[in-house]
């Protein structure tokens, strides 16, 4: 189901909210690993949302394609309890198709740059000493326009602030070097998540 | 109750082969040639190969607990605790797939094939099984091969002969794998089918990637070396037989770390193709490990009139959660040609794979496929796989 804009943001206010109050929920429940350093990422990630391209009453659903760089930064949270968790700030731009010719009303936009920033508090999960499994919700956040030459023509695409739940393994290569690899789903207008890359523990 | 379904199903599969992988690096196992017969991999392993699969890769959940490690190890031969001599070892090979494509969409189709049916003997002469050799004949169920307008259904897989002449050199002649890469056993990866190391003949559904071969093996405690020269595989058409050469080369970066190259040159009358790929494999926990492979691949068929280039890329991480299961996670990217009007194909996967007892081996991948390209979007692709290896 697609939610207008306005809606949207309405309705991402409210699982802002939510998120939060699971993030602290985990936060006491999580456990402080000494594996768990802080760490840069550069990953590679892509999503797909759902597209609706509508003229006056009439409208057409097809796919919108993110993929791009995601320059992450890793951090851990304690508690005085002892308790922690993990928390993934990052940046993520790159370019974004939508649209297909052989659609109806024929709406394709090409190469369309964006930005954006995500958040994602993770529980982890201690598989061995160099393999660390994560669990989390996140938010994401990124910025496009759909531009289109006809004036009749609005286009959207999932959400400007989504929920993504998210799983990720992360292994050292070495003392200081390690990969990570996460897969997930959009919660809201969107469809899979996955992004991999390599990381460096400070 | 309980006891005599488990005794069936021990009696059963202790006398089972299996193939051993790359990504038994995570064992401490970096060359193939301590397990199998093919100094590469793939086939029949041997009976070091078949002790070390019961006593450290297959789970001990279904054994009765009165049967230990060493026990399951002595069990481990194809009449179990009987062994065969030196020059009659036998192994036979079933794999079966269940797949169900576009999952979760109208269009859904499910299928069973039935990859592999097949049997051989491998026989080892001289000191220190100085002399070998081998062979595979069998059905492929959903394979058939078609040359001069006959179906043949029963083939060789293989055979061939090895000869350790030197210390740390070993020849080869016959129906074997081409060489090049890691040898991924997944034949739909992207680092199998497009290089055409995993293929289906023009004209039939079979699945070909032996070659007539002689190849040069060089192991040595720090780095292996192999030259191949092929020639094609026999009933394939003759339009389609390839012939060329391959050589690999991987450097130990470390007890179990592995870096390598390979190179591939073949030309039939219908393509003439060449590879070149790098590789990496290594252990990041006990049981687990990491493989990466990358490479280009250059086709020029005979009506164009220019080749193209594209590339392909594997990430696979094995992570053994306890004894006998894997949790499996795959990235893979292909692209035909450099340019924007060739799609960049994803495919991710998240697995199982499960050793439930010896030289059974079970499979459960779920794929999504995503296609990217500059001027259209289209939506994912969902397959679900289930896989069935058993051997007697």
């Amino acid at each position: 189901m697609y939610h207008s804009k306005q809606r949207g943001f309405f309705v991402n206010k409210i699982y802002l909210s939510l998120l939060f109050s699971i993030c602290f929920s985990f936060a006491f429940v999580a456990e402080a690993l000494e594996f768990q350093r802080r760490g840069t990422s550069f990953l590679y990630s892509s999503w797909l949302e759902s597209l609706r391209v509508t003229r006056g009453n009439v409208y057409e659903d097809g796919t919108a394609s993110f993929a791009g760089m995601h320059l992450s930064q890793r951090g851990r949270v304690k508690f005085d309890n002892g308790n922690s968790f993990l928390i993934d700030l990052g940046v993520i731009f790159g370019q974004a198709q939508a649209g297909s010719s052989s659609s109806i009303l024929g709406y394709v936009s090409e190469r369309k740059n964006f930005f954006g920033g995500m958040i994602t508090p993770y529980i982890p999960l201690r598989h061995s000493k160099t393999i660390l499994f994560k669990l989390g919700p996140g938010l994401i956040y990124r910025s496009t326009k759909w531009l289109t030459e006809d004036p009749a023509l609005t286009v959207r695409s999932g959400a400007d602030l989504n929920v993504v739940v998210l799983g990720n393994v992360e292994f050292q290569l070495a003392e200081r070097l390690y990969m990570e690899q996460t897969v997930g789903t959009l919660a809201f207008n969107g469809r899979a998540f996955w992004s991999f890359g390599i990381g460096y523990f400070w | 109750m309980h006891f005599p379904f488990i005794g069936f199903l021990f009696t059963l599969f202790s006398v089972q082969t299996a193939s051993a992988y790359p990504q038994f690096i995570g064992y401490g196992y970096a060359t193939c040639v301590t397990c199998h017969y093919n100094g590469h991999g793939g086939g029949p392993i041997n009976d070091y190969g078949r002790a070390l699969w019961a006593t450290e890769i297959a789970s001990r959940w279904l054994y009765p607990k009165k049967v230990s490690d060493e026990r399951a190890g002595e069990l481990s031969g194809f009449l179990g605790a009987v062994q065969t001599p030196d020059y009659l070892k036998p192994h036979l090979k079933y794999r079966g797939l269940w797949n169900k494509t576009r999952y979760g969409s109208m269009q859904s189709e499910e299928r069973i094939y039935h990859m592999q049916l097949d049997g051989g003997i491998t026989s080892q002469f001289g000191p220190d099984g100085k002399y070998l050799l081998t062979g595979t004949w069998g059905t492929w169920p959903i394979g058939t091969m078609v040359r001069d307008q006959n179906v043949n259904r029963y083939l060789a897989r293989e055979y061939y002969g090895r000869v350790n002449a030197f210390e740390s050199w070993w020849f080869y002649g016959g129906l074997m794998e081409r060489v090049y890469g890691i040898r991924n056993i997944d034949h739909t990866s992207y680092s199998r089918v497009p290089t055409r190391l995993a293929e289906r003949s023009r004209n039939s559904a079979a699945i070909v990637f032996h070659s007539m071969a002689a190849m040069i093996h060089k192991i040595s405690e720090t780095w292996e070396g192999t030259f191949q020269y092929f020639i094609g595989h026999p009933s394939e058409p003759e339009d389609d037989q390839q012939k060329g050469f391959s050589a690999k080369y991987e450097h130990s970066l470390g007890e179990t770390m592995r870096l390598g190259a390979s190179f591939l040159n073949a030309e039939s009358k219908n393509l003439k193709s060449r590879l070149l790929g790098v590789e990496f494999r290594t252990k990041i926990a006990e049981g687990s490990s990491f493989m990466f492979e990358s490479g280009l691949i250059e086709d020029k068929a005979l009506t164009a009139t220019r080749s193209s280039i594209g590339s392909y890329s594997l990430l696979d991480t094995y992570i053994m959660l306890v004894r006998g299961y894997h949790l499996k996670l795959g990235v893979e990217r292909y692209n035909q040609e450099f340019n924007s009007q060739s799609p960049d194909l994803w495919q991710w996967s998240l697995g199982m794979m499960a050793f439930p007892i010896n030289r059974l081996e079970t499979r459960l991948d779920l794929i999504q496929r995503r296609s990217l390209i500059s001027n259209s979007s289209s939506d994912d692709e969902w397959v679900l796989r289930g896989q069935v290896h058993v051997s007697l």
